[in-house]
């Protein structure tokens, strides 16, 4: 496993208005993040997990500070470049799964590939795949409203596979599971990242989930903490 | 992954997709309806002014008689028709132009024929003739001193009760009298008549391409030939024809004179009757008519639909004394229930299917709007896995326009079934011109004068004051095209509005929103 740096952030802070209010999501984070590491990152609602979350994953650019993610400079790239990236780069697990519910659970999977230009054919035969990897291979043409939530956290898992992400970004992808499917999903997370190098960072609440990380960080009034 | 995308997104959320597509149906339905009914409409006055006209014609003229010109007179000299046993029978014909109408001369039509825009000419020449049959008492049975003998109470002329405006005048002769009166129609020395009219047409047999000819359409027989110049052969309407059971190869006397049938003739497809009962060529007409020269209608069509008004002013300039009228003014002059129709579905018709197709527009984009609103997770996942915003545009803008052509094609159909149920019952529409629905007139002869009368447009056109018309909507490929074209409109105003708002979500206030 190369150990070289898969993101690195520069003085990141992040403020935007909120009901009139000035909220300061990030401030001055530091923080690099080395080729499939796992990382867990917790802290109190409105801390600023979920904006440093976005800022990971090129959905929003710093209001101030430098973000790297590969060598690209995110802070500075268009929004079709920061597209781009997104759809080459980075997946993406959603609490709530965000699938499309009118997709069957392989087209919800073929819809990460859609972006790449990849053919229809071999985003069949990829998607298939993947579904199969994650233990769906029997729900291939079932909707999401047909599947539980662990099915459907599959799917979402699938999903961000498929494109052979450089890094994986969860946020709270057990809130909405029981124990046991909860380590079902981190279990098979885990074996997916470690098995393809990619770099895993979950945003939970879950200690139980936090301790199964590498890297523990901790976020409060927009300023990280390593935890040890 | 796209038309995947589409059809799961239009099959899966049918109840937009059925609620968007039957809101711009309606909208659609409505407009088509009413555009095949207004055509229907249309098409039914087209026939109405062809027929008085002439399929093709643009522009008539007339011009009216000088001021003097009385109603038609009838002298009967005391000698005249054959008396027996007290009754003296007579019998009159006279074939005149139609009242208030004068005629243009060769050199006036030289002239319209070289006005610019004027693309062929045709003339003829009206004529009525009017024939006065009855039993007047002998009046050398009837002492009154040197008075003047007289039908009724006294007086040297009567004009005949019912003919309003259009009277006809009969004045007898002074006669020696007896004491008693005795004879006439009740043997009491009373007087019974009757006036029968019919109109007749003089025409160029080589003018069918404009003007009254062009609305005729042969059923029996042979039509006019320049051959028949100066030959006493004329053409009946067939339903003229019937009515006074005549037949081809039987003869019909105008003005005296007997012509043979030669031909029988109906309206022409298109136009809803024939301009006149008997066509005769217009050499004889003129002679019969007493007429030195000319014609009293001229007919004109213009080199193109929009070059009517251009001409229709240069002829005006030119005779100034005439009465231009395009195939326009005189659809005003259409009244009854097709006029009728008309108006309702010009006006409220026409309001009825833009507000309808607004507010159906309205819905259909405020639904696919709240559609993108509800969305705004799936959207905001889209654009983290990397979908740009104009594909998710494309793919909003899709759903509508697909959303809007379903609707066009329901709103097709149920416009077909709309219109075939108004064929099917196939509503009669009378249209009334000049003539109007005037009364009876006086004994089955001259139709009385309703409003209008006293419009030289409306004078022109009498003999033929009403029509019955059945109304057959049709939906045309231009309405179709219309049809599909607002539902595709309708499509695209939904898609754009709904696919602006979601081009304007950015992924992460998207997913902040739902979190």
């Amino acid at each position: 496993m190369t150990t070289s740096s898969l993101y690195k952030l520069t003085g990141v802070s992040k403020s935007f208005r909120q009901s009139g209010k000035e909220v300061h999501a990030l401030r001055g984070v530091e923080l690099t993040v080395n080729t499939g590491e796992h990382i867990a990152v917790q802290g109190p609602t409105g801390g600023g997990k979920s904006t440093l979350l976005q800022i990971l994953g090129a959905l929003d650019v710093p209001t101030s500070g430098e973000v790297e993610l590969n060598g690209n400079p995110v802070s500075k790239m268009s929004r079709s470049e920061l597209t781009k990236l997104r759809g080459s780069l980075i997946g993406f697990i959603f609490q709530n799964y965000n699938l499309i519910p009118t997709m069957t659970a392989q087209e919800n999977v073929e819809v990460a590939l859609a972006a790449t230009g990849v053919n229809a054919t071999e985003r069949r035969a990829r998607a298939i795949e993947t579904l199969t990897k994650v233990g769906l291979a029997d729900r291939l043409q079932h909707l999401p409203a047909e599947l539980s939530g662990g099915q459907q956290q599959r799917v979402a898992i699938a999903r961000a596979l498929v494109k052979n992400p450089a890094v994986l970004l969860a946020d709270e992808p057990t809130g909405n599971l029981d124990e046991q499917t909860r380590d079902e999903i981190m279990d098979l997370l885990e074996a997916q990242a470690a098995e393809n190098e990619i770099t895993l960072i979950v945003v939970t609440h879950d200690s139980a989930v936090a301790k199964r990380a590498g890297r523990r960080l901790n976020i409060k009034d927009g300023v990280v903490r390593e935890v040890n | 992954m796209f038309f995947t995308y589409l059809r799961r997104e239009l099959l899966n959320r049918r109840r937009q997709t059925v609620i968007v597509s039957i809101g711009l149906a309606i909208g659609i339905a409505l407009v088509t309806t009413v555009s095949a009914i207004s055509g229907g409409v249309k098409d039914s006055q087209a026939q109405v002014l062809d027929s008085l006209y002439g399929i093709g014609t643009d522009i008539s003229i007339t011009q009216r008689a000088a001021p003097g010109d009385g109603p038609p007179r009838f002298d009967i000299g005391s000698g005249d028709g054959q008396q027996v046993g007290g009754v003296q029978t007579i019998s009159r014909t006279r074939l005149r132009t139609e009242r208030g109408a004068s005629t243009f001369d060769d050199a006036t039509i030289e002239k319209i024929s070289s006005t610019q825009g004027v693309a062929a000419v045709a003339t003829a020449l009206k004529l009525t003739n009017t024939t006065f049959e009855g039993e007047l008492p002998t009046f050398m049975q009837r002492r009154q001193g040197n008075d003047g003998g007289q039908f009724g109470q006294g007086g040297d002329s009567q004009q005949i009760p019912g003919a309003t405006t259009r009277s006809t005048v009969v004045t007898v002769a002074p006669s020696t009298t007896i004491e008693q009166p005795t004879g006439g129609a009740d043997g009491r020395g009373g007087s019974a008549f009757s006036i029968t009219e019919f109109s007749v047409l003089g025409i160029t047999s080589d003018q069918v391409e404009v003007g009254p000819m062009a609305s005729v359409a042969l059923k029996s027989g042979r039509m006019l030939a320049m051959e028949d110049v100066g030959k006493y052969n004329a053409v009946l309407d067939e339903t003229y024809a019937i009515t006074e059971s005549l037949t081809l190869k039987s003869s019909i006397t105008v003005a005296g004179k007997k012509f043979l049938v030669a031909g029988l003739v109906g309206p022409s497809a298109g136009a809803a009757e024939t301009a006149a009962n008997v066509y005769i060529p217009i050499d004889l007409a003129r002679t019969l008519a007493g007429v030195d020269a000319g014609v009293t209608n001229v007919y004109v069509k213009a080199s193109g639909g929009d070059s009517v008004s251009d001409v229709s002013s240069s002829l005006a300039t030119l005779l100034p004394e005439a009465t231009i009228s395009t195939s326009a003014d005189l659809a005003k002059t259409v009244s009854g229930s097709l006029s009728t129709a008309s108006d309702l579905l010009s006006s409220f018709g026409k309001w009825l299917s833009i507000i309808v197709v607004i507010v159906a527009f309205a819905l259909a984009m405020l639904f696919t709007m709240s559609g993108v609103t509800r969305r705004t997770r799936e959207f905001g996942t889209l654009k983290a896995l990397g979908w740009k915003s104009n594909r998710i545009v494309r793919q909003v803008m899709a759903e509508s326009v697909v959303q809007g052509v379903l609707g066009g094609i329901i709103g097709a159909v149920i416009a077909f079934g709309a219109v075939a149920a108004v064929n099917t019952f196939a509503p009669t529409l009378q249209a009334a011109t000049g003539g109007g629905l005037g009364g009876g007139g006086f004994g089955g002869g001259l139709g009385g004068r309703g409003r209008g009368a006293n419009n030289p447009l409306a004078a022109q056109i009498r003999g033929s004051s009403t029509f019955d018309v059945v109304l057959h909507a049709a939906i045309t490929p231009s309405i179709l095209a219309l049809a599909v074209g607002l539902a595709v409109v309708g499509g695209v105003l939904a898609g754009a509005a709904g696919g602006m708002r979601a081009a304007r979500l950015q992924p992460a206030e998207s997913l902040r929103s739902v979190a």
